[in-house]
């Protein structure tokens, strides 16, 4: 971890001023009071870890932007969960994991598929049938309608990006 | 996470797993890419840290993850988050102070 030089006072004030407001905000959106102070939370976390403080012109379109996109994040979470449980759901019961292993599951799904942002669709699609349905290039290929050595191209890029983007 | 290789062993270990896991792979690749292991202790920590998320990915076959990441569209990627800031008059252009510019790209993503 590097060591910001944070200009704490200017966050200090950045949280007394908006803070309130940010839980109101928060709150129209989810309905739900005890989850938008959570995400508020979350909201001035993520301004502390940036080194953006001192640069912000207009606090409150600044914290919104970084709330919409804990939201997001937070949907994206539970669509994965979703998929993922139906997934389970339709499997026999003896592959059923123990909820342990749905937990570390779920948490390696989130870290790959944030690893994975960014790439195109079909390289996307790549990776995840090489490496988690271990289909051939030649497979993989057939199915996305390209030639092995796309495969092998978009396979670099991904193994590059993902796999480097993800602890052991 | 800190990596404790350089960018360019990554790159070539990136390309290596390719070449390994095709179905054309033979014993003439397979030499070369022991000599690149062993030509320099960078690239085999690199390829070590390969090995061992690809170890963790395994225990994720059988059907369930597979599925579950192929439902999800693919997600823009999170450094656009800023540009999208200083699009909007959000965020004043340029480093807020000079250690900002040396950190090059962790100066430019939100972490979220």
């Amino acid at each position: 971890m590097s060591i910001n030089p944070l200009p704490s006072s200017s966050v200090e004030t950045l949280y007394l001023d908006h803070h309130a407001w940010l839980r109101g905000w928060l709150n129209r959106r989810l309905n739900n009071s005890s989850e938008a102070c959570d995400l508020a939370q979350d909201t001035f976390v993520n301004v502390l870890s940036g080194d953006h403080v001192a640069r912000i012109r207009a606090p409150r379109p600044f914290l919104a932007t970084i709330a919409r996109r804990l939201l997001a994040h937070r949907h994206r979470r539970h669509l994965l969960e979703t998929a993922y449980l139906d997934a389970l759901a339709a499997q026999a019961e003896e592959l059923m994991p123990s909820p342990e292993q749905r937990l570390a599951a779920l948490q390696a799904l989130q870290e790959i598929d944030r690893a994975l942002a960014g790439l195109p669709r079909a390289v996307r699609e790549a990776f995840l049938l090489a490496q988690l349905e271990g289909l051939s290039y030649e497979q993989i290929a057939g199915r996305l309608q390209v030639s092995t050595s796309s495969v092998k191209q978009y396979l670099t890029r991904a193994n590059r990006q993902c796999l480097f983007a993800l602890t052991p | 996470m800190t990596p404790t290789f350089r960018a360019s062993s990554a790159d070539q270990a990136a390309e290596w797993l390719t070449t390994l896991m095709a179905s054309d792979c033979g014993a003439t690749d397979r030499q070369r890419w022991q000599q690149w292991r062993a030509a320099d202790a960078d690239h085999e920590r690199a390829w070590q840290h390969l090995e061992a998320v690809c170890a963790r990915l395994k225990g994720l076959q059988g059907g369930a993850a597979y599925q579950a990441l192929a439902a999800v569209q693919p997600s823009p990627r999170r450094r656009q988050a800023i540009a999208m800031l200083m699009g909007a008059g959000v965020l004043r252009c340029g480093p807020a102070n000079a250690s900002g510019e040396a950190r090059g790209e962790s100066a430019g993503s939100i972490r979220i």
